[in-house]
């Protein structure tokens, strides 16, 4: 059952989120088991911005970085993956909210993340070859967190992401292909990282993340597609990130998020009345947080990392807002 | 979730249970240990994969190897491990790349959105160098959903790295055709039409273009492709001549205006006369820079302003009110920039 009033359960999505993987549908869960270390982040930041962090054995987790991080450096998604740029800023990021960073082999990472730099500027996501933008953005978010920076040659990083900017200001994962919201929030984050928000048609931007709003408050990650409680996430974060944050309605927007959350079960589903999962509960409370809907309850998201904005501070690291 | 269910690999004879693979020891991962990441997996999968890790761990390149991994990327398609070992062992043990590309085939048609089986198929093009299928193949798949990302991006790579392009802008005419809010489809059309030509020079070609966006935006005026895709086609002109603007846009703008129907009223139609009203103005601002006493210039601009400020309004009130914050955001600027003209 939905819930179409506008109360928040959140001991529900704790409860939700500390049991995933005891109780949940054992087909999707074993499916997702390459993704396993982003599911942690999830989880982790979603507690996080619950002020429920103490509901995980911090030192299982630990271990369980520490079991993935790999001899190159990297880090896989679980046992028996070969690591991959996605789950290695994931596990950069749980150990940062964490703070155990010394836990891990930050030397090696950066070596890791840096060699994945191709002569182009792009990324790959592994020793594959396989480039997206979605790679640039991890290769800078991580190693921003890890103040390496300057391990890599960022003129050319930021001449490649610039490269994917569509004709319709937003951007795609490769250079010609069809702007798509998930890929905007990485550019647009990749771009804030590194001080460079000045190369975007704001104006042109905005508007086209506006228009991502449809009549039920939702976002669409593109044009005629379906809203989608991550979308909301993207589309804002982007809008936040340059300054354009009231050109939607907020108030539907939040209206809409909350219409997502099971009742029973807890968590959140894509869209109303679907199965609830840790990947749209994340974001679907990051989104909460960022249009401050119950400040009380939830803790400031930062909306390049999507992290608590107190671990942001605490490693000093500042991305650019417009 | 895909369609690749459990019910898709038969195991008939367990793993365990076969001959040829006694001398393996499944690796089976280290579940209890870790409450967090604890998952529960079927019968099927726990197998397949315990024999695969330690396959992996070995590093053995043999035939069962091979077969292996067929049924662990069909229990898995996601699982990129499974089809990067796979493609070591295909270079290994030589085996039949067309065969592969007739797996690869099948698994793409029950996982069409899934990032690892496209860029196995990539990796076996370009093993094999020949694209002859790949443009019907994406047909194929795009004709079950046309805004497959996965499937567009695939095509991309196909038409730009064997020069594929002959026939790409009928293909987009036929996809405008049957669906005319098909995003991919005029993102597409750009693609073409800015890797086929140096759009700094292509006066003809562009207006082409604008013929083509006019008589789709008449067939269906509240679509923000057409639109997007026709600004992008102006700014280019403009680039090549200022004074270019092509003034049937602006005819096609003004009928539509005039008609004073609601259907009429698309907020891209209103945002884009707008936005060639600032063009204008700013135009007319800097000519009033060096003949201040323009009377008939003042004139214009407040003709211009008052319209635009009047659209603006009715956008953030009746037709796009869930906007009303940008389109009241346009009109402060309006005010700021051209204020005193209006009074």
């Amino acid at each position: 059952m939905q819930s179409n009033q506008k109360e928040l359960l959140i001991q529900k999505h704790v409860d939700f989120i500390v049991n995933y993987g005891k109780t949940h549908d054992q087909y999707e869960y074993e499916m997702s088991d390459y993704l396993r270390m982003s599911g942690l982040y999830w989880s982790v930041t979603f507690l996080d911005l619950v002020k429920s962090l103490d509901k995980l054995n911090k030192s299982e987790i630990v271990d369980y970085l520490k079991r993935n991080q790999h001899e190159n450096g990297g880090f896989s998604p679980c046992d028996g993956h070969d690591p991959h740029l996605l789950y290695s800023l994931s596990a950069v990021q749980i150990a940062i909210t964490y703070n155990v960073l010394n836990e891990i082999n930050s030397e090696k990472l950066i070596e890791y993340i840096s060699n994945l730099q191709q002569e182009d500027g792009s990324f790959s996501g592994d020793c594959w070859g396989e480039i997206d933008t979605r790679f640039s953005f991890c290769a800078v978010a991580a190693l921003s967190l890890l103040n390496a920076l300057d391990r890599i040659n960022i003129e050319k990083a930021v001449t490649f992401v610039l490269s994917c900017m569509n004709f319709d200001g937003g951007f795609g994962c490769l250079p010609g292909t069809e702007s798509h919201a998930g890929q905007i929030y990485c550019c647009v984050g990749f771009l804030s990282i590194l001080n460079r928000l000045h190369m975007i048609n704001v104006d042109l931007l905005g508007w086209w993340l506006a228009e991502r709003q449809l009549p039920s408050g939702g976002l669409n990650g593109r044009p005629e597609k379906l809203q989608d409680v991550c979308y909301s996430w993207w589309v804002i974060s982007s809008l936040k990130i340059i300054g354009k944050l009231e050109w939607i309605n907020i108030e539907k927007l939040r209206e809409y998020i909350i219409s997502c959350q099971d009742d029973e079960t807890g968590g959140f589903s894509d869209r109303p009345g679907n199965m609830p999962d840790p990947f749209h509960t994340l974001f679907a409370f990051a989104g909460l947080s960022l249009i401050k809907a119950f400040p009380d309850a939830l803790k400031e998201v930062n909306p390049v990392f999507c992290m608590p904005q107190y671990v942001i501070d605490r490693v000093k690291v500042k991305p650019q807002l417009l | 979730m895909s369609d690749s269910s459990d019910e898709s690999v038969d195991l008939d004879v367990s793993y365990s249970q076969r001959p040829e693979w006694s001398d393996i020891t499944p690796i089976t991962q280290d579940e209890e240990s870790n409450q967090i990441c604890r998952i529960a997996y079927t019968e099927n999968f726990k197998e397949v994969f315990g024999y695969f890790r330690a396959i992996l761990k070995i590093s053995e390149k043999s035939e069962r190897a091979f077969d292996l991994t067929k049924d662990a990327a069909l229990l898995n398609p996601a699982n990129y491990t499974v089809w990067y070992y796979r493609r070591i062992l295909l270079k290994e043990l030589n085996k039949d790349l067309h065969q592969e590309l007739e797996f690869i085939t099948k698994v793409i048609r029950s996982n069409p959105k899934n990032y690892q089986v496209w860029q196995h198929r990539r990796c076996i093009i370009e093993l094999l160098q020949e694209p002859d299928k790949e443009l019907n193949f994406t047909e194929e798949i795009l004709k079950r959903d046309s805004k497959n990302y996965h499937a567009w991006q695939y095509r991309q790579w196909v038409i730009k790295t064997f020069a594929l392009w002959d026939n790409e802008l009928d293909y987009v005419n036929d996809l405008i055709t049957v669906d005319v809010r098909n995003n991919s489809a005029w993102n597409q059309r750009y693609f073409y039409l800015s890797n086929k030509y140096d759009l700094t020079q292509e006066n003809e070609i562009l207006n082409r273009e604008i013929d083509f966006c006019l008589e789709k935006i008449n067939f269906c005026i509240d679509n923000e492709s057409s639109w997007n895709y026709l600004r992008a086609v102006i700014d280019h002109l403009i680039k090549i001549n200022e004074n270019n603007y092509p003034q049937k846009v602006l005819e096609f703008c003004n009928i539509k205006l005039s008609t004073g129907r609601d259907d009429d009223m698309s907020p891209f139609l209103l945002s884009f006369k707008i936005d060639f009203n600032w063009f204008r103005s700013k135009e007319m601002l800097k000519k009033l820079e060096s003949n201040n006493d323009d009377v008939c210039l003042k004139q214009n601009i407040r003709t211009y302003a008052n319209e635009s400020l009047d659209y603006l309004t009715k956008l953030a009130i009746k037709y796009d009110t869930i906007r009303a914050n940008y389109w009241n955001y346009l009109a402060s600027n309006w005010k700021q920039e051209f204020g005193q003209y209006t009074q």
